[in-house]
């Protein structure tokens, strides 16, 4: 099973049509100067906006393609960043840093199981199941924040290194489990055909319970990056987070009926995405306009996609 | 194979990202030495007294300066008035003014985003609402590294939290609560005759721009020795305390004749109370803000007065702050909006 399929390639042409289009345009903004795009300031604005979703996004791709999907990662990620800014304020100094993570990460793991065993046991649809805990973690990140932002006090935040270091290692631990772990090749069986898998003894229950604790623990990495950038957990925190990362895991080329795809074509579509949303804030293109043509090329690319594989017949 | 060449290609592109982020050294964005604007002056933690908005003469700028504004969200009309104000001051300051905002209020890592990105472009000066008063700072911070002065305008940025980060800020240019809901009560005041009795919803209490319109009651009431004071309380800035609070003063009270409200929306509320205490066209109510909703009311007679904050001079204001300081000039550290009454009569 080739792990970078042909879908994924394409995109990455893609991503690199899309960074040439605003390099001429940053380019010609500056009377034909060194274009703005290709900066070294921007070119690290680009990995530490992205980073965030790509985190989400990674997550994501293990859940759709045990043939799941997790709504809540947005209302977790606000959740676990409140936890981490709440047991860090409440320890001296910057002592409460280390049980602040751990404490943020085990809230994400936690809620993360809490999804998969619902989804497992109850065997209510995946979409219902984190659109109820997506609820449920935003109001709770409320309930934990008092409504309120937490200001967390002496971090220097703002720093590139971090936020890219933890995108880099999710990245490579999610892209190595599910191409060398025998969980990893149980993830994709669960999604291709649940009953062949549990024939063949795939211990589904336990792989989907795993997916989810996945996605809440890269959620929660989401949150100790929020704080990195923003010095702060936010019960308001990255709402809506759940459809970039969709959107980023399908642009990558997996399938949302489950069974096929993979990381690294996960990390082209958040790049795709964040290259644009970079790009046109750029360029200074309105806001709904970033909106219209972001959706548009989600939808070119999928539907490209498709179209090729039709004539490939 | 491929799988794997790919797959290294894209590890080497974050690697290089983070290898070409390590340098401690800040980023260069040195502007040339013939634009560096003066250093921005601190604005100090302790409350500074807002002035009004100086007159820097003709501004006649040297060059179209690139000015960020940079909002919360297009999709509230309070900051599409202030993007049309910024507008037309850039165009006759000859400005290159670019606008932009986050997709939703609440997206503080969006606008920070959006903060990056000014940075990026080099632009001259930024001008910021921030969507949150303490989680802007450090990208607001990169800011001040990279030499390009910050203009606060509506909502401040916590003075404590920025001097503790060491964040710089040229100016803070929000509206002048306290002089609004002055201006407010003294109308209800006259109305009411120059005497009876009032009360005063207020909002959530410690917040500033609470306290400050708190003052400008008090303020006004000192100057009327015959009106007098039933019985001030904190509504929370919301329509169903405003009903709930306000029928239970009104019990209490039964000859209250005037209320003033720190927002509209406890207005509207306290409307409701009075309507279900049979007691329409008997209490005078003033409010604050100048919402659609509460314009209904003026015109319905139902309420007295209300007051208009003017986002189009806050975002006027932002853009004539950065070209004078660009230009040299000295710029106060706080800068209050005027404010205006508006009555039935006023409305079009």
């Amino acid at each position: 099973m080739p792990l970078l399929n042909y879908r994924a390639l394409g995109m990455l042409v893609a991503l690199v049509l899309i960074c040439g289009v605003m390099t001429v345009l940053t380019s010609w903004q500056n009377d034909w100067g060194s274009p703005t795009f290709l900066s070294d300031v921007n070119l690290r604005n680009v990995l530490l906006q992205c980073s965030i979703t790509t985190v989400a996004a990674a997550g994501m791709t293990l859940v759709i393609i045990a043939g799941g999907i997790d709504l809540s990662v947005g209302s977790v990620l606000a959740l676990c960043s409140v936890v981490l800014a709440v047991v860090v304020r409440a320890l001296p100094g910057l002592s409460g840093i280390g049980p602040g993570v751990l404490a943020c990460l085990v809230a994400g793991a936690a809620f993360g199981m809490l999804n998969g065993l619902l989804v497992a046991r109850t065997g209510a649809p995946p979409f219902i199941v984190t659109l109820g805990t997506l609820f449920v973690g935003r109001g709770l990140a409320y309930v934990f924040a008092g409504g309120q932002t937490i200001h967390v006090e002496g971090v220097r935040a703002g720093a590139f290194a971090p936020p890219v270091l933890i995108t880099l290692g999710v990245i490579m631990a999610a892209h190595l489990f599910l191409s060398l772990t025998p969980y990893g090749r149980y993830v994709y069986a669960t999604g291709g055909s649940e009953e062949a898998a549990r024939l063949s003894g795939v211990p589904i229950g336990r792989v989907r319970v795993l997916t989810y604790i996945a996605s809440g623990i890269c959620a929660a990495l989401g949150a100790v990056i929020y704080w990195l950038r923003m010095a702060a957990g936010n019960p308001l925190a990255q709402d809506g987070l759940e459809l970039y990362a969709i959107a980023a895991v399908i642009v990558g080329g997996t399938s949302l009926s489950g069974g096929q795809g993979d990381i690294l074509g996960t990390v082209i579509g958040a790049l795709i995405m964040g290259v644009l949303a970079n790009g046109l804030g750029l360029l200074a293109v309105p806001d709904y306009w970033q909106k219209v043509i972001i959706g548009t090329v989600i939808v070119a690319a999928v539907a490209a996609d498709r179209l090729r594989a039709k004539w490939q017949k | 194979m491929r799988t794997l060449t790919v797959g290294l290609a894209i590890v080497a592109v974050f690697g290089l990202g983070v290898l070409a982020g390590c340098p401690k050294a800040p980023p260069s964005v040195q502007p040339p030495l013939a634009k560096q604007p003066p250093p921005p002056p601190t604005v100090a933690p302790a409350a500074t007294k807002a002035e009004e908005m100086p007159d820097f003469g003709e501004l006649r700028p040297a060059k179209a300066y690139k000015i960020a504004l940079i909002m919360k969200t297009m999709s509230n009309p309070f900051f599409q008035t202030m993007e049309r104000g910024a507008k037309e001051e850039a165009g006759k300051l000859g400005i290159d003014l670019s606008s932009q905002a986050a997709d939703k209020e609440t997206d503080d890592e969006k606008q920070a985003g959006i903060v990056e990105n000014a940075i990026a472009k080099k632009v001259d000066a930024i001008v910021i609402a921030p969507a949150d008063s303490k989680t802007l700072i450090p990208a607001l911070l990169k800011a001040n590294e990279a030499g390009i002065p910050v203009i606060n305008v509506d909502n401040r940025i916590d003075p404590q939290a920025a001097a503790d980060a060491g964040l710089k800020l040229v100016t803070f240019i929000g509206p002048d609560n306290a002089a609004g809901a002055e201006k407010a009560a003294r109308h209800l005041f006259e109305t009411m005759g120059g005497k009876g009795k009032v009360a005063m919803l207020e909002g959530i209490r410690g917040v500033d721009n609470a306290e400050n319109r708190k003052q400008g009651f008090e303020r006004a009431l000192k100057d009327f020795p015959g009106i007098e004071l039933a019985e001030t309380q904190s509504a929370e800035w919301e329509l169903e305390k405003g009903e709930s609070v306000f029928s239970t003063m009104l019990t209490a009270h039964s000859d209250i004749t005037g209320l003033f409200c720190a927002n509209d929306m406890m207005a509207l509320g306290a409307i409701r109370a009075i309507e279900g205490a049979g007691k329409k066209g008997k209490v005078l109510v003033a409010g604050y803000d100048n919402l659609a909703a509460a314009q209904e009311k003026l015109k319905s007679g139902e309420l007295l007065c209300t007051i208009e904050q003017h986002p189009d001079l806050m975002g006027a204001y932002g853009v004539r702050c950065a070209v004078a300081l660009l230009e040299g000039k000295e710029i106060p550290p706080e800068i209050a909006v005027p404010t205006d009454l508006i009555t039935k009569e006023g409305l079009p």
